[in-house]
């Protein structure tokens, strides 16, 4: 017999080795074994996933390595999360994330998109190429909490700016924190243009969000 | 500049034998087609209008050296007809060689009929007659980045870590091609070739990566251009420092430098290598007052300049909002190092 805690050290090791086809089949025997989905989510696959954040901060870790833990991550949930009982869990914060108009690089995007997920929040993709009109729509739709916007070019960057002037002619600004990021993107055009952070990668990014969501005063740039 | 004119001086520069002037190559293509109201359609369909362009923003703004190509195209040629993951014929040849088998479905690549290749050679022709005296590049993907390109990003991210050899082949089998392409741009006399070699950059990859999948292609592509008598810049694209021992082996005439700190490249590097760089093209060329750009562009000559090896640039492509006054600037503040380093 496994224990519960061997099999969380498991499912977190998989995620963190890159073991993308082997992680569905340790979820599956966690559940035969009549353990809970829910922490086989957070205290497995997420801890794993957040232990590949750090190696990326180590430097150990690049986006091919994330790409594939991020894999691994979604390979485990589709086992994991429909057996998660109804609870009323407590609200989660909502995040719109996209790539804006005229740009299609999305790779940065999709591991901010992850780790966020993985913090717990919960995440509306708009894609990439996103008409700037759809972020502020969206926004308003689910009420959104953030909106989290990335460009890798630097004549799409301008884009940014005009989300923000369209949340403020719609009085939305205020009920919505905005970070931006990407290549071409600096804490000095974060400033500029009015946003509320900027981050250099995923695993920044998701530190930015739990400090503006904690209503903490921060500094731009985490 | 005494009796050289720009090329030669370029020339010297790339074969490290020192001058008194600092060019001021700026990657202002996109930049350029904006100050015409051109798109980057218009002028990559028409060689007389990339020229005009290109040619008569340089000439307003006093900066040096023109690029006249853009030679990215080859997978549009040999995959255009393959399904991308998306299920439809891509066009563009990108994200459709996701297997082995794949590879064997492109179509042969053939240099005479590359609309992207002639177009370039077409538009080195204009700038010859026009501005003789003027250095003109092309800019080059090597075969690792294609390859990157063709796999799509994160299929090909995905690749280096789990299926390597697909990645390494799909470079190889990349070869011959380009390289077919780069030989009748070396053979119509183009100064050099701008290649954003790694251009997936130290924010992507690892060394390891870099190493692993990368490094050998990008040797032998990049020993192939030298050995035909061509220049070569290559653009380490992104974080780099961790590596640039491996990129010492490329090759490369000269380094176009990014998020770096200049002096400290010309140090370890300046005996080697031409440096080419390094003002940031958002943060400062299109951000920044002009007074900042003045004062960080006439550090970079005053830190890589003093053998005569530098090339004055942007880190990157620079956007079309780059303020004109901005590039000026950039200008000045070669001219104003000169006389410090040269006693001109």
């Amino acid at each position: 017999m496994i224990t519960k805690e061997k099999y969380l050290q498991m499912l977190s090791d998989n995620v963190v080795d890159m073991e993308d086809e082997l992680v569905g089949g340790v979820a599956q025997d966690y559940i035969d074994a009549g353990y809970p989905a829910l922490e086989g989510i957070l205290k497995g696959l997420v801890d794993g996933m957040n232990r590949a954040a750090v190696l990326y901060e180590e430097e150990e870790y690049y986006i091919p390595e994330l790409l594939i833990c991020s894999d691994a991550m979604y390979n485990g949930l589709s086992v994991l999360r429909p057996l998660l009982e109804k609870v009323d869990a407590k609200e989660k914060y909502k995040v719109v994330i996209g790539v804006v108009e005229g740009d299609t690089h999305d790779i940065g995007k999709n591991l901010v998109r992850v780790m966020l997920e993985a913090a717990g929040y919960e995440v509306y993709d708009l894609g990439r190429d996103v008409p700037l009109q759809n972020f502020v729509d969206k926004a308003k739709e689910i009420a959104a909490d953030v909106i989290a916007m990335s460009t890798l070019m630097s004549t799409t960057m301008q884009g940014m700016r005009k989300v923000i002037e369209k949340l403020k002619e719609e009085g939305l600004r205020d009920s919505v924190k905005v970070i931006i990021g990407g290549a071409p993107i600096s804490i000095a055009f974060a400033q500029k243009i009015g946003a509320d952070g900027y981050s250099a990668n995923a695993v920044e990014a998701v530190k930015l969000v739990n400090s503006l969501m904690e209503n903490e005063a921060v500094e731009l740039g985490a | 500049m005494g009796q050289l004119n720009k090329r030669e001086i370029t020339k010297n520069i790339l074969e490290h034998k020192g001058t008194d002037y600092i060019p001021v190559m700026l990657n202002a293509v996109t930049f350029s087609a904006a100050q015409y109201g051109y798109s980057m359609m218009d002028i990559f369909a028409s060689s007389e209008k990339w020229a005009e362009c290109v040619m008569g923003t340089r000439e307003k703004l006093g900066f040096d050296g023109l690029c006249c190509g853009n030679y990215v195209l080859v997978p549009a040629m040999i995959a255009g007809h393959m399904e991308n993951s998306g299920g439809v014929a891509s066009g563009n040849g990108e994200d459709t060689i996701h297997c082995l088998e794949d590879i064997e479905k492109l179509k042969p690549y053939d240099p005479d009929q590359c609309m992207n290749l002639q177009g370039g050679l077409k538009t080195l022709e204009i700038m010859r007659r026009e501005q003789p005296d003027e250095p003109a590049y092309v800019i080059i993907l090597n075969p690792a980045s294609i390859a990157l390109n063709m796999m799509g990003g994160k299929n090909a991210f995905k690749s280096m870590i789990t299926n390597p050899n697909l990645f390494i082949t799909l470079a190889n089998t990349m070869e011959d091609m380009v390289f077919s392409g780069a030989q009748k741009l070396i053979d119509a006399g183009v100064d050099y070739l701008w290649s954003p070699m790694p251009n997936f950059s130290g924010y992507c990859i690892s060394r390891k990566s870099y190493e692993k999948c990368c490094w050998e292609s990008n040797k032998r592509f990049n020993k192939r251009i030298h050995d035909a008598g061509a220049k070569l810049v290559i653009h380490t694209c992104g974080k780099y420092d961790d590596r640039l021992d491996l990129v010492e082996q490329e090759y490369g005439d000269g380094w176009h430098i990014s998020d770096t700190v200049t002096a400290n490249i010309a140090e370890k590097y300046g005996d080697k290598v031409a440096i080419m760089g390094n003002i940031p093209c958002s943060s400062v060329l299109m951000e920044g007052t002009p007074e900042e750009v003045y004062r960080i562009a006439y550090q970079d000559c005053l830190d890589a300049g003093k053998n005569g090896g530098f090339i004055l640039s942007g880190d990157c492509d620079m956007s079309p909002l780059t303020p004109l006054e901005n590039i000026r600037q950039v200008v000045q503040a070669a001219r104003a190092a000169e006389k410090v380093l040269y006693k001109k």
